[in-house]
């Protein structure tokens, strides 16, 4: 044993390492266990935590009608409990998955969280409908030990789930237990947190759901539940990622990045969450009441807010860089979205509806205004057949997109890389259109365009001109194009799932993609293969990776 | 300060290196060392790192002399381990942890955290007895400690159910 692992030495390796690993590491040695131990309890996540297994709910509603005495909790949580009793000063991040697993952090009083993410649904109609959770445990070691007591008076009554019982077997008493309980794990992290998730389905339970056409300004909240909510994520200094759900998010959005009685509400937030549920906050927001109709676009300029005239009646908010969108916008949401938010970074979420939502502008899809968003660097999803450009949201800055991306065919491929020319990925799911014939064409009038706009003239490209049709005669032109300034796309990896033109197309792009290191394309022929391989060794002489297979989608 | 001036380093037995300002500036310790007092015309002694490890530390410093993205392109802690790195870990495990403490000690990131991937890669997916046996750690733990252990966070109760 010449040399070993010193502590110094480990404490530089133990964050390379998942959650397995650590487990395994804190079992080898005592001077391991001690190092590695904090480690292996700082990240308490649902499915790759190792013993999620324990705090799974039993499923016995399958078994019989007759309700288990302990409900759907996992007796084996007790062990977990003990564990957790025991490490609980290392625990930063949290995810809770199961109503046991709030259960015992609640009782444990972590009070060091870095993250919080609740995704559980404490009140379910479908699969533990018919488990009670019954207080009155009677003296099983194996049980879950509970003492610590919820405190009424912290959380009020407005913001809990009120449904009729009918639905629920299990009792509100219990469900707003266990909303109290979330409530106080949060409250009990308020200066340490700085990511808040109330995520899918635990949104329900959290926040209280009203029928919406009840108050005008935020329709799902009362009063009382907005004043909680807001003084208890003001006392969140260190806050910068939040997810709250479709009730409270509406008040959210029209608060964030505001003055409130004289503080900056939630000052630290770059990263937020929108479910994008039908609401009316963003519309009154962008679209005041009053002047309704003579208010339908806005103008974003490169970093500048909007122009002056709307610059009263919008909020206008710049600390925000990440908007996940978690489920389907319309164009209209999304460019109001871009309004509020003109220094976002990174944009990504769901698809977006193909129809805008006219009715929410009073205006047809071919009056939109541009809007140019000039920081967006990143963007993921979103871009099912690219509509923001044809709805006229201009992304210059965009280094990468995919990959969900359909494309309809060759014509928005080459518009998406004319307009983003900073794009270096791009990841295209499907590239539909099936006239190979057409799309040389157009690829090469293009090509021609661009050589005349970058200031190249026309004069050196007349024999490419003349076989513009065929494909095959085009190569000494293209030969000649891809060594000007301002024809080379920046692209540096290229993903192209599924492609239905043969090998023509692409390689007449490929020509413009000299920086590329990492390709890969899907459902192309051999014949295509060759035909890149010939023509385009040139420009790909840089690529690293290479991936190349034929799924024969198009036989022949 | 010209960038083609020479460096004259002293490893821990006293070896001088003369190597360029350049390579030495991928250490930030020199760097901001020589940046702090100049050129001190004077070899620098480094009395933690021996002759042969720093030979490594300067072949690797040399071999990514010229890398546009040396701070900043390991920041991706999953990604792959370049070939020549990968050939260039592939040293005996005193070696190493000797590289590990000599990056640390002269602020060279890239190459502790190449050096650090290389460790960690020998721990995934391994079990503790074969952790043991790889980095020939002796199993300090008194048959109750280990049994506590073992209850603890032992596999075997883990997976069951």
């Amino acid at each position: 044993m010449s040399a070993c692992l010193i502590p110094e030495i480990l404490f530089q390796i133990a964050p390379l390492l998942d959650t397995h690993a650590h487990l395994s590491c804190l079992q080898v040695c005592r001077l391991w266990h001690t190092v590695f131990t904090p480690y292996f309890w700082s990240n308490i996540n649902d499915y790759n935590w190792p013993w999620c297994n324990l705090l799974k709910p039993l499923d016995n509603s399958k078994r019989s009608n007759s309700t288990p005495l302990r409900g759907a909790l996992n007796p084996k949580a007790r062990l977990f409990q003990d564990r957790l009793s025991k490490y609980h000063d290392h625990v930063r991040h949290l995810t809770i998955n199961y109503d046991s697993l709030l259960l015992i952090a609640f009782e444990a009083q972590l009070t060091q969280l870095i993250s919080l993410h609740i995704r559980a649904h404490f009140v379910s109609t479908h699969r533990y409908s018919r488990i009670r959770y019954d207080s009155t445990l009677p003296s099983d070691p194996t049980a879950l030990r509970l003492s610590r007591q919820v405190d009424d008076s912290r959380v009020p009554e407005s913001i809990f789930f009120q449904v009729p019982e009918v639905t629920y077997h299990l009792s509100i008493p219990h469900a707003m237990e266990f909303t109290r309980k979330c409530w106080h794990l949060i409250l009990d992290n308020t200066t340490t947190l700085q990511s808040l998730r109330i995520m899918k389905n635990s949104r329900q339970t959290l926040l209280r759901l009203a029928p919406p056409s009840r108050a005008r300004d935020f329709p799902y909240l009362r009063a009382d539940s907005i004043g909680f909510l807001k003084g208890t994520l003001e006392k969140m200094s260190r806050l910068n990622e939040l997810e709250v759900g479709s009730q409270a998010e509406e008040f959210v959005l029209q608060s964030i990045g505001r003055e409130l009685e004289g503080k900056k509400f939630l000052p630290l937030v770059t990263g937020l969450h929108y479910s994008a549920r039908p609401g009316n906050a963003l519309l009154t927001l962008l679209h005041p009441p009053a002047d309704l109709d003579t208010n339908g676009n806005v103008n974003v300029n490169n970093n500048t807010h909007s122009t002056e005239q709307d610059e009263r009646q919008i909020s206008v908010n710049t600390t925000v860089k990440v908007l996940t969108l978690h489920s389907t916008v319309s164009i209209a949401c999304l460019r109001d979205l871009l309004v509020i938010f003109p220094r976002l970074q990174e944009l990504s979420g769901a698809a977006h509806d193909f129809l805008t939502d006219a009715s929410h502008h009073g205006a047809q899809v071919g009056e939109f205004d541009r809007i140019i968003v000039s920081n967006i660097k990143y963007m993921t999803g979103l871009c099912h057949e690219f509509h923001l450009f044809r709805f006229n949201i201009r992304l210059p800055c965009l280094r990468s997109i995919g990959p969900q991306l359909y494309f309809r065919n060759v014509q928005d491929m080459m518009q998406v890389l004319q307009l983003c020319p900073e794009l270096e990925i791009l990841e295209v799911k499907e590239l539909r259109g099936m006239d190979d014939h057409m799309a040389v064409m157009y690829v090469n009038l293009h090509t021609q365009r661009d050589l005349e706009m970058s200031g190249g003239g026309g004069s050196h490209i007349v024999d490419g001109d003349d076989d513009n049709g065929d494909g095959e005669g085009d190569v000494d032109g293209s030969g000649i194009t891809r060594r000007r300034a301002g024809m080379d796309w920046r692209i540096q990896t290229l993903t192209i799932q599924h492609s239905q033109y043969r090998g023509h197309t692409i390689q007449q792009l490929l020509r413009r993609m000299p920086n590329l290191v990492h390709l890969e394309l899907g459902s192309i022929s051999a014949k295509a293969v060759e035909v890149i391989g010939e023509t385009c060794y040139g420009s790909l002489e840089d690529v690293r990776q290479m991936k190349l297979y034929d799924i024969e989608y198009w036989t022949n | 300060m010209s960038a083609h001036s020479q460096i004259l380093l002293t490893s821990s037995e006293g070896t001088e290196f003369l190597i360029d300002r350049d390579i030495a500036d991928k250490s930030m310790l020199l760097k901001c060392m020589l940046e702090d007092i100049g050129e001190i015309g004077q070899a620098v002694p480094l009395p933690n790192v021996s002759g042969p490890i720093l030979t490594k530390v300067i072949e690797y410093c040399t071999h990514h002399r010229d890398d546009p993205n040396f701070l900043s392109a390991n920041d991706d802690v999953t990604a792959d381990i370049d070939e020549w790195d990968l050939e260039y870990c592939k040293v005996d495990q005193g070696t190493l942890y000797e590289l590990i403490l000599a990056a640390n000690y002269l602020d060279i990131k890239p190459l502790m955290d190449l050096t650090c991937k290389t460790v960690a890669n020998m721990i995934k997916a391994k079990s503790p007895e074969e952790i043991r046996k790889t980095f020939n750690i002796t199993n300090d733990f008194t048959p109750e400690e280990e049994d506590q252990v073992r209850r603890e966070n032992g596999k075997d109760w883990v997976d069951e159910h």
